[in-house]
């Protein structure tokens, strides 16, 4: 969280798949069609957002 | 992977000092929750205690700046949308024109808080005319 933004602090991310089942999971929780999972997920965890971009 | 044949994109080494290394699933999670707690605070939810989203007290802002308060004369609607998303607001035009429609429909609202001159739709749906025609000071109950 917090890494992006401002030319000066640009930082590359290297992003793996070390696990494609689990990447694959992710995915479909994320942005499948299953609403549900979604809500779970982003009620679950929104306290602890920081920085929020607003 | 780090053997880039494509002159255009940058090495690591040209970039940045500091390349982090994620997995997939850590990336999506945190940045997925990040923009979508920024959607819904920025944008879907209204505020408990007005009722209001940032897009419609960006509109009553506006209009406040530019005197349009009750009593003063109608203005285009395109102006204030055009100042809302020049200076606030940015997002699509139609966006702005729609919320503040709302804020001007009687069986939206039960104090609209924006006078409508015009056709600023219906009840059964048809929708308002396009915005280069339409105007609106508002109430001052706010």
């Amino acid at each position: 969280m917090g890494y992006h933004h401002g030319s000066g602090n640009r930082v590359l991310v290297q992003v793996k798949v070390e696990d494609g089942e689990k990447a694959d999971a992710i995915f479909s929780k994320l942005m499948g069609t299953e609403v549900e999972m979604r809500k779970n997920f982003i009620q679950s965890r929104a306290k602890f957002v920081k920085d929020l971009d607003v | 992977m780090d053997e880039r044949d494509n002159k255009l994109v940058p090495t690591r080494a040209q970039h940045s000092k500091l390349v982090l290394d994620r997995s997939v699933e850590d990336e999506m999670e945190t940045s997925y929750l990040q923009y979508s707690m920024s959607v819904i605070v920025s944008r879907a939810l209204p505020d408990v205690r007005d009722g209001l989203k940032p897009v419609h007290r960006r509109i009553l802002y506006v209009m406040d700046k530019n005197n349009l308060r009750a009593g003063s004369k109608h203005t285009k609607s395109a102006q204030i949308v055009g100042e809302v998303m020049g200076k606030y607001h940015p997002h699509g035009d139609t966006a702005i024109y729609d919320a503040m429609v709302r804020l001007a429909q009687p069986f939206s609202t039960r104090y609209p808080l924006v006078d409508g001159q015009g056709n600023f739709g219906s009840m059964d749906g048809d929708p308002a005319a396009a915005y280069r025609v339409y105007r609106s000071p508002h109430d001052p109950r706010i």
